[in-house]
């Protein structure tokens, strides 16, 4: 009974490392998804604009056939990288949601909720109120209403360190067995990471080049020319940030297999610390602070061409 | 412990890729020298070659993206597994509690049936 009590008296789980952990992978998904969106957007805005110029196969990929067979399918000639792009956007989203569940139910595992002590509480009260009562009906020789106040608070209690050793032992199961799989995940996030970097460069690429070639053209104004150079001094900036924002992406995929395993080092010794935990949540904040820029440079963008 | 790589290394594929963009890149920039030197023909001529370059990169990064969900499809399939046996721990937990709450409900009917017991074999 001491051993068993002894484990209940063990350091609980602390749920903040799981709490933290799920946040700064919705950070992640959205962060991505949002990558993703302007890349979908610049490499459909190129393709209309390249289509309209006289591109006749561009215009012939845009006729979606039926493939033999298929009532639900769609076919193209050759299909438009911005369609390719939408497909790649929805499957890194689902990726970053099966791991955003993951990380939400190593944080249900890892609740106190689970193993409440006012369940226990409750339980005990319930047990010694029933015993007492049934033994009276049965008309046994009651014993002492203390002893039975004891028997219902320790049974309770070795029942409630069973259940938390439970659940510490479940969750650092998961925990261990898991680490491969979310390695496997995050090298794929990574990856993903680095083609949509690829994409985001070659979109820069084609934008800048054609305001380049506007300033070079010697028909244009000075004030056109000055315009076409501030475009295309935004154009960088803009590129610049929205690069930095993958680069940041890029390392919390990085970081993700340490914080996982940190996370079963950190259930089985409580005093660990949790550097790539805490790393993970603040390249979280850095991605928001920087989408919430690129977002504000937009608005203001676009209150500028209105007026 | 075991040690994390916190670097990566860059496939194939990348290293090409790489390459071929700063070859378009390199293009691009001899379009606009040749533009800026009044030299529009030539321009003309270097703008042609590597929009062909680009379209091969288009179909480059249209593979990657494809060749990507392919692996990724088998990893989310591997992870949904991962979350349905962790619900299940979640669920087997809760489960155990609940049949302790009914073990101490079934005591306290005891005492009823008992009481109940009593009273029909006293009037017996």
């Amino acid at each position: 009974m001491l051993a068993i009590l002894g484990v209940a008296g063990c350091a609980s789980i602390s749920p903040a490392p799981f709490t933290a952990l799920t946040t700064s992978l919705q950070e992640l998904r959205d962060g991505a998804d949002a990558s993703l969106g302007v890349v979908h957007e610049r490499t459909r805005d190129r393709y209309i604009a390249e289509a309209a110029a006289g591109d006749v196969a561009k215009v012939e990929g845009l006729l979606l056939t039926q493939p033999a067979g298929d009532p639900f399918g769609w076919a193209s000639s050759d299909p438009p990288l911005f369609l390719k792009v939408a497909r790649f956007r929805d499957g890194v989203y689902r990726l970053n949601s099966v791991l955003v569940a993951y990380a939400g139910l190593l944080g249900q595992l890892a609740s106190p909720d689970l193993v409440r002590p006012e369940q226990f509480e409750q339980l005990a009260r319930d047990l010694n109120g029933s015993l007492k009562n049934t033994v009276q009906a049965l008309g046994v020789s009651a014993p002492a209403d203390k002893e039975i106040a004891i028997f219902s608070t320790l049974s309770t209690a070795a029942f409630q360190a069973y259940l938390k050793n439970k659940q510490r032992s479940s969750l650092l199961k998961a925990l261990n067995s898991n680490q491969p799989a979310i390695q496997e995940a995050a090298d794929l996030g990574a990856s993903a990471v680095r083609i949509t970097a690829t994409a985001l460069r070659n979109e820069y690429n084609h934008s800048s080049a054609k305001h380049a070639a506007m300033i070079a053209n010697p028909k244009l104004s000075d004030s056109g020319k000055q315009a076409a150079l501030r475009d295309l001094i935004e154009l960088d900036e803009k590129l610049i940030k929205e690069i930095s924002a993958l680069r940041i992406l890029h390392q919390s995929y990085m970081a993700l297999p340490a914080a996982h395993q940190e996370l079963a080092t950190g259930v089985a010794d409580p005093k660990r610390g949790l550097p790539m935990v805490i790393e993970l949540l603040e390249n979280g904040r850095e991605l928001y602070r920087l989408y919430e820029e690129l977002s504000e440079d937009d608005k203001k963008k676009a209150a500028g061409v209105k007026s | 412990m075991e040690e994390w790589k916190m670097a990566f290394e860059q496939t194939q594929k990348e290293k090409v890729m790489e390459s071929l963009m700063a070859a378009q890149r390199q293009g691009q920039i001899t379009e606009i020298k040749l533009r800026l030197q009044g030299k529009p023909d030539e321009a003309e001529k270097v703008w042609q070659e590597n929009s062909r370059l680009s379209a091969e990169i288009d179909i480059l990064i249209g593979q990657m993206m494809d060749e990507w969900l392919g692996n990724a499809e088998r990893a989310i399939k591997g992870l949904a597994k991962v979350n349905t046996k962790l619900e299940a721990a979640v669920a087997e937990i809760k489960k155990q509690m609940n049949v302790a709450q009914n073990v101490v409900k079934i005591i306290g009917l005891l005492d009823d049936a008992v009481a109940i017991a009593k009273k029909v074999a006293a009037v017996l």
